[in-house]
């Protein structure tokens, strides 16, 4: 890895209620990267999204944010440091327009797009900023999501499976979202079971299983070993 | 001017006039509810106390001079408590979320009840032991002196700026709340707080801000109402259930249904007084009834999803304490020998609660609905019982039953209006329905308002057992109750019940098994009203009165208060419960009127350190030494997770 590290996660175990999820989770993500975590349903890669995030408090192990431990903090102080949560259900709120909903999240540091770049980015949106969130198409409703974390100022964005159930033709055009925000040069960690549209975005790959790492690959390592993935993902 | 209908115009208008103010208290004080049962989830019964808080603390800023002589404060006016006092409920109210509210929003609805009441209680209670029941006055500020003459009636200035007022403070309220950022936070948070919290926003400090807004509206409503009610400690306890009612018909959650629907019921209110002046005090809870048949989430409400409710039930169904032959056996053993170490009487009153609790445990333990209007059967039964054996000279086992009868066509009645919504819903409703039994009870005149029917004969058990002797009349009670326990164990094990412990732990599982869980639900507060109906005619009889305190809100806290304490959704936790309060109420009754204050206490402890319940408890410690015992035998085990931190 030749970035500085901007996230590094060691021997996170987690739980729900008794039933443990995570089982020595381990992870790294430089500065400016895309790194994605694949693995099946289950495996344990929303459950490691929600714990670095702060909302699932029962867990061990620890989680450094640009050199600071993290893991015993609230939600809210997590948001404050630079992460930002796009979560799978998208979370759009019924009660609030699209514009409200995109603008709801506070600015907590500069260097946050701004609210015109966003919408250059996201013409769709721009169309329906009064309609009520939740009446936006699923597509509409996932760039959304993604859209509204980009104006705080946050740096590292965990992205939890925005592709899925959306039409090829959304799924190529948040690839080219993603894309720019690399550009843009945020840091990404990524939640994907469709590993065609991760392998063409991710700069390396941790497979999950069991709620640990079983494999790291490289980008230049893919095309070498994609029998291998397939075997990781196949049901 | 002309007569309307044969009715003079002044006294129309001057009714439409009071029912708006009314209404505008409505409105500022139900916005207040909804508010924090929008985004807090918790029924704020404590709003009627802290609306009283508001108007005290008025006539307090008044009295500054004579409350602290020593001081030289000055004597401010209604304007400084108009500016201060809501800020100061407020506070009251922040400090009362982070102490005590803060602990139950992730706990069934049931809790929060009961802990909302307690404190009510234990506020309205240390006024009233303060100040009694006698009201203070609060006069009207002399730049509001004075009135207009709107030519058919003379308007009091005060109440001009009640109106103008109270109607701009609800209209910003909504503007806040639906149109700026703040409310959008607010909205957001109330669909998905975490989410709100991965933002960066901290959502509990802005759970306790609201809840202390929504308090210092109740505070501000209380300044504005000083000059026009009496300043008293009951003040509170007089509006709120309608203001829960109101909250129902203008739909849970939406701020515009509670401004429109408080200032439209109050003003239907007021000309219900003009045409049928009986009516007036139930005709909100009427009109409750019928929105629900047409419109079950309310006028401007929307059909919202059902939470699951969390299922409290404490019990294994394999334990020792849910073996019922077993217990019955037991408690007809204890309840035989009790006398000799008991007065009679206050065995008698043991069991007609312990039995009252048991029914109402069988809906709220056992298919897990909050009910909150049981004094509505247990009353209603007792009035018939008493009114039937005294009046109508009928034999006690069927002036008994014709109160069973009551209370079981009520449940019906009752159960098939409010098995429409769940939840803290399901409460309000119910508890506004047994609102207007007791409206009633108070005004017709076979009940002889206040006084009660006195003086029920007890008569003879089958035409020759001499009632009036202690122990026949205490084995006759031991055996009424050891039937109703009998019968209540027999449903709860019959295949009916195992379908209704599958509505309470998923009901859309239950559902998707294609049971018709709604007709279930219905039959099983059908049932325990009726249950409760015979605890309450027994008890009419027993005592030989029937009062006011049977209908009474509180009798249906008490019933909620000894299933919780003993353990919800056990076979004994209602016994123990009543036994525990009963002994407590007895050894209370010095108290005076103190006694209020020690309940509300007892309530809040109960809520906060006795959430199992004592049977629930002692389940959790059997249950935990079956699985030490369970894992000395393999020792190969899984080692629970340890070193884990929250």
């Amino acid at each position: 890895m030749n970035a500085a590290p901007s996230l590094k996660v060691a021997d996170l175990n987690a739980w729900y209620g008794e039933s443990q999820a995570l089982h020595g989770m381990g992870l790294e993500v430089g500065r400016g990267e895309v790194v994605t975590l694949l693995g099946r349903n289950g495996a344990g890669k929303t459950t490691t999204l929600r714990s670095i995030m702060g909302l699932l408090r029962r867990k061990t192990g620890t989680i450094r944010f640009e050199g600071e431990d993290i893991a015993g903090r609230l939600p809210e102080a997590i948001a404050r440091r630079g992460i930002a949560y796009c979560p799978e259900e998208r979370g759009i709120f019924a009660s609030l327009t699209v514009e409200e909903n995109l603008l709801l999240p506070p600015v907590i540091a500069e260097g946050g797009m701004s609210v015109d770049d966003i919408y250059a980015l996201f013409p769709n949106i721009a169309e329906r900023r009064t309609s009520q969130g939740t009446k936006l198409s699923g597509g509409e409703q996932q760039m959304l999501a993604i859209a509204r974390i980009l104006r705080t100022g946050a740096t590292l964005l965990l992205l939890d499976e925005p592709t899925e159930g959306l039409a090829p033709v959304i799924v190529q055009q948040i690839g080219a979202v993603i894309r720019k925000l690399k550009e843009r040069g945020f840091t990404v960690l990524l939640v994907e079971q469709n590993f065609r549209f991760a392998a063409k975005l991710a700069d390396r790959h941790y497979v999950v299983e069991h709620g640990h790492v079983i494999d790291t690959l490289s980008a230049s390592d893919v095309a070498a070993n994609l029998e291998r993935i397939q075997n990781y993902l196949k049901v | 001017m002309m007569d309307l209908i044969g009715i003079p115009p002044q006294l129309l208008f001057g009714q439409l006039l009071i029912g708006l103010i009314n209404g505008v208290f409505y409105a500022m004080m139900s916005l207040g509810v909804a508010i924090i049962f929008g985004m807090l989830r918790i029924g704020n019964f404590v709003h009627g106390a802290q609306y009283m808080l508001g108007a005290f603390g008025a006539w307090y800023l008044m009295h500054l001079p004579e409350l602290f002589p020593g001081l030289g404060l000055p004597s401010l006016g209604y304007w400084w408590a108009l500016a201060l006092v809501p800020f100061a409920v407020g506070l009251i109210g922040a400090a009362t979320e982070r102490l005590f509210i803060r602990r139950v929003y992730d706990l069934e609805h049931a809790y929060g009840l009961l802990l909302t009441v307690g404190l009510a209680m234990v506020i309205e209670g240390l006024f009233n032991v303060t100040y009694g029941a006698a009201g203070q006055q609060y006069g009207v500020p002399d730049s509001l002196k004075g009135g207009v003459n709107l030519g058919f009636m003379f308007l009091p200035m005060y109440r001009l700026w009640v109106i103008f007022a109270g109607i701009l403070v609800c209209v910003a309220t909504w503007y806040v709340i639906e149109r700026t950022k703040l409310g959008a936070y607010l909205r957001a948070a109330t669909e998905n707080p975490d989410l709100v919290r991965a933002f960066g926003i901290n959502v509990p400090r802005m759970l306790m801000l609201t809840y202390a807004f929504g308090v210092g509206l109740a505070g501000l409503a209380g300044v504005m109402a000083a000059p026009i009610y009496q300043v008293s400690p009951q003040m509170g306890q007089s509006i709120i259930i309608t203001i829960f009612a109101v909250v129902v018909i203008g739909g849970m959650g939406s701020i515009f249904g509670a401004i429109v629907t408080g200032l439209m019921l109050g003003m239907i209110e007021g000309l219900t007084k003009v045409f049928w002046p009986q009516a007036s005090t139930t005709v909100i809870f009427v009109i409750m009834a019928i929105v629900l048949v047409f419109r079950p989430a309310g006028l401007f409400g929307k059909e919202t999803v059902a939470a699951h409710a969390a299922d409290i039930s404490a019990a294994r169904p394999h334990s020792i304490l849910e073996n019922g032959r077993l217990w019955i056996v037991l408690l007809g053993a204890g309840g035989i020998v009790l006398p000799f170490f008991v007065y009679p009487v206050f065995g008698m009153k043991l069991l007609c609660l312990a039995l009252f609790a048991c029914a109402y445990n069988l809906i709220f333990g056992y298919v897990g609905l909050l009910a909150f209007g049981h004094a509505a059967f247990y009353g209603s039964s007792a009035y018939i019982a008493a009114f039937t054996a005294a009046s109508w000279g009928f034999p006690t086992e069927l002036a008994i039953l014709s109160g069973v009868a009551m209370a079981t066509l009520l449940g019906a009645l009752f159960g098939w209006l409010a098995i429409r919504r769940q939840g803290l819903y399901f409460a309000m409703i119910t508890l506004a329905l047994a609102q207007l039994v007791y409206f009633y009870v108070i005004q017709a005149p076979w009940t002889h308002g206040e006084d009660g029917i006195q003086s029920v004969p007890r008569g003879y058990l089958l035409g020759f057992i001499e009632l009036n002797e202690p122990l026949n009349m205490y084995y006759f009670v031991l055996a009424v109750f050891l039937g109703g326990f009998a019968l209540i164990y027999r449903i709860v094990h019959s295949p009916f019940g195992q379908v209704l412990k599958s509505i309470r732990e998923n009901e859309p599982r239950a559902i998707s098994l294609g049971y018709s869980t709604d007709r279930f639900k219905l039959i099983a507060f059908t049932l325990s009203a009726g249950l409760a109906g015979l605890a309450g005619g027994t008890k009419a009889i027993v005592f030989q009165i029937a009062s006011l305190a049977d209908v009474y809100f509180m009798t249906s806290a008490d019933a909620l208060l000894m299933t919780l304490i003993g353990g919800v959704g056990t076979l004994l936790g209602p016994v123990v419960g009543a036994v525990i309060v009963v002994t407590m109420q007895k050894e209370f009754a010095t108290l005076g009127s103190w006694v209020i204050v020690v309940q509300g206490a007892a309530f809040v402890l109960c809520v906060l350190f006795l959430r199992k319940g004592v049977v629930g408890t002692l389940e959790s410690w059997l249950s935990a030494r079956e699985e030490r015992r369970r894992q000395l035998d393999a020792p190969n085990a899984r080692p629970a997770p340890s070193g884990a931190h929250r």
